[in-house]
């Protein structure tokens, strides 16, 4: 049975190197390539591949939420996330939105084949050099708080496009909400994370992983 | 351009991505299927091939684990000064070709813009060498 696979990167060589990698298995085939998360949401919705592999670092929607889009709409196709960031918080972060496998980046190539194959058969997958953080934290029990629980899903879609440049009017028009209940997000949020000026929130943002500098 | 001039070139891909590092050697080998291919994860890791190898061309990315790439093309050519840089970078903007252009690096590919210009780049700086 050929495993169908849907690729979300919006880097057009990370893409091609993870579909060469992918289509030289006998059984697996790329549906297709997309290079935007909430494009990703719909094609999953309509085409029902068996895995999405989906770059974390998107513009506008990261792959975190719209992973959790996924599993919440289509909970029969596996989300592999693949994300340059290897620390407990984000693995986690991945995980409990739904994605069952976490890939870094640098090595994507190189596992991706084998993540592919232990999702479909219905188990998880994450990076080797993770395992290790994943289950200290779950030993020594150091919960790391995600600062980001804080947020609920919309605010942190709101925060993202703001940490991104997007105008509050751009926002509204993208997410079909007010420009004043945009603004009223972006008070509220700065009032639940305690910080009082834009680039603090802009920050907060970047270090939270919820967008990236590229 | 004369394919048997393109026999035993050796290029060398550096990129901390792997998935990278395969889609360019897959079109590098589908253009020009003499090249002998290598991978690099990082600058030192690449000047360890130089050191053993005559490596005619290099496809540099800038944001780089350790030393980063512009500082990376400088210490290249130093070593290998016949070697050709080409500097592969997702930022697309006058700073990063200026910089690269200034460590010694002999082309600038945007990485949007790989399936347009890579193969164009190369084949022009083979041409340029006979």
């Amino acid at each position: 049975m050929t495993i169908k696979v849907l690729i979300v990167d919006d880097h057009g060589v990370v893409a091609e190197g993870l579909r060469f990698v992918v289509e030289a298995q006998d059984d697996m085939k790329v549906i297709d390539c997309v290079q935007d998360s909430q494009e990703a949401v719909r094609r999953t919705l309509a085409a029902r591949p068996d895995v999405v592999l989906m770059d974390h670092a998107m513009p506008v929607l990261n792959g975190t939420e719209a992973a959790h889009m996924i599993h919440e709409h289509c909970p029969e196709t596996r989300v592999i996330m693949l994300s340059m960031y290897s620390d407990a918080v984000h693995v986690l972060r991945a995980l409990q939105a739904g994605a069952t496998g976490y890939v870094v980046k640098r090595s994507a190539a190189k596992e991706v084949v084998d993540a592919i194959r232990a999702v479909h058969r219905g188990g998880r997958y994450l990076s080797k050099q993770l395992a290790d953080t994943v289950i200290d934290q779950v030993v020594n029990k150091t919960a790391a708080v995600d600062p980001l629980d804080r947020l609920s899903a919309r605010e942190r879609q709101v925060l993202q496009m703001l940490a991104e440049g997007h105008a509050a009017s751009d926002i509204a028009t993208a997410l079909s909400l007010s420009p004043k209940t945009v603004e009223t997000y972006r008070a509220r949020m700065m009032e639940k994370l305690d910080i009082h000026d834009f680039a603090t929130l802009v920050k907060f943002a970047i270090q939270n992983g919820l967008t990236s500098l590229e | 351009m004369n394919e048997d001039s393109l026999e035993n070139r050796v290029a060398l891909v550096v990129d901390d991505h792997d998935a990278v590092r395969h889609a360019l050697c897959e079109r590098i080998k589908a253009s020009f299927g003499q090249f002998q291919l290598r991978e690099a994860g990082t600058v030192d890791e690449a000047l360890k091939i130089i050191e053993t190898e005559r490596v005619d061309i290099v496809l540099m990315d800038i944001r780089l684990p350790g030393m980063d790439g512009i500082a990376g093309t400088r210490v290249v050519l130093e070593r290998s000064p016949h070697t050709s840089v080409i500097v592969i970078s997702i930022f697309d903007d006058s700073s990063h070709r200026s910089a690269a252009s200034r460590a010694g690096a002999k082309a600038y590919v945007c990485k949007r813009a790989i399936s347009r210009e890579l193969i164009p780049v190369i084949e022009n700086l083979m041409n340029c060498e006979q």
